[in-house]
């Protein structure tokens, strides 16, 4: 148990959100061009390719959390979920982007991108969490 | 020129105030909310942030910084859903109801940043 306003647990969400928000980063340049050449086609706003490139980030870190979340159940508040929990996970994983992406689709017309991203963001992102929920408890003794 | 190495550090140096932020939000606001309840606020307030920040043309480091490093790492997709599923387990409408409250916060959240970027009362498109 980290004492809730201690240092040593800013230190720990620092050190993980600090290398979560980089990898998404790097990430997401990666996996853009995947999906780049249908934005362009489509004449999407935006990044090219970006907006799902977020997604499977987005999914990758509520797979990751759920797993956390499942083997850190006896112990939810410890070290160890403040640093990836708190810190990586929450950090990989982004919110704001894929909101401003899908308002950037709906006010250029796009309604139908701007509902697949949004399903297809929610249903890996739950599908990949709850999986990776059930392994956790699986793991754990 | 901005090398590869200072890329990472702009978004780390946004990261790290954004993910504490969002951890003391959790600490402070927590208590007094449902779960998941400081969350929601932080990723309608990292939404609002990101709506207006995408309008104005800046600097490539702070985009960085303020963006991807501090709004990115502020708001989490990975605790929406986390919450989603627990509820989920008390129901199956909870979740539901869940969602589309954190997505009718969001979505809101960032079309009023983008209108408050471009200015109130002018065009409708993004520029």
């Amino acid at each position: 148990m980290v004492e809730s306003q201690s240092l040593g647990g800013a230190l720990l969400v620092a050190l993980g959100a600090a290398p979560g928000a980089c990898l998404r980063w790097w990430l997401v340049r990666q996996w853009s061009p995947a999906w780049a050449g249908r934005h362009r086609q489509h004449q999407l706003p935006g990044n090219a390719g970006a907006p799902w490139a977020t997604m499977a980030v987005n999914g990758m870190a509520s797979g990751a959390l759920g797993v956390l979340a499942g083997v850190l159940a006896p112990h939810p508040q410890g070290e160890a979920w403040l640093w990836l929990g708190v810190g990586f996970a929450g950090s990989l994983s982004t919110f704001s982007t894929l909101m401003v992406d899908v308002t950037l689709l709906l006010r250029t017309g796009h309604r139908q991108e701007a509902l697949g991203l949004t399903g297809a963001s929610v249903v890996a992102g739950y599908g990949l969490l709850a999986l990776g929920l059930a392994l956790g408890e699986a793991l754990t003794p | 020129m901005t090398t590869e190495v200072q890329r990472v550090l702009w978004v780390a140096a946004g990261a790290v105030p954004g993910g504490l932020l969002r951890w003391q939000a959790a600490i402070l606001l927590g208590p007094d909310l449902p779960p998941g309840g400081s969350d929601l606020l932080v990723n309608g307030l990292g939404s609002l942030l990101l709506g207006w920040l995408v309008t104005r043309p800046s600097r490539q480091d702070l985009q960085l910084l303020l963006g991807a490093g501090f709004c990115g790492s502020l708001t989490t997709f990975s605790s929406w859903m986390l919450v989603t599923a627990r509820l989920q387990r008390q129901g199956f409408v909870m979740g539901l109801l869940w969602l589309a409250l954190g997505l009718a916060v969001g979505l809101a959240m960032a079309w009023l940043g983008q209108r408050l970027g471009q200015g109130l009362g002018q065009g409708q498109r993004p520029s």
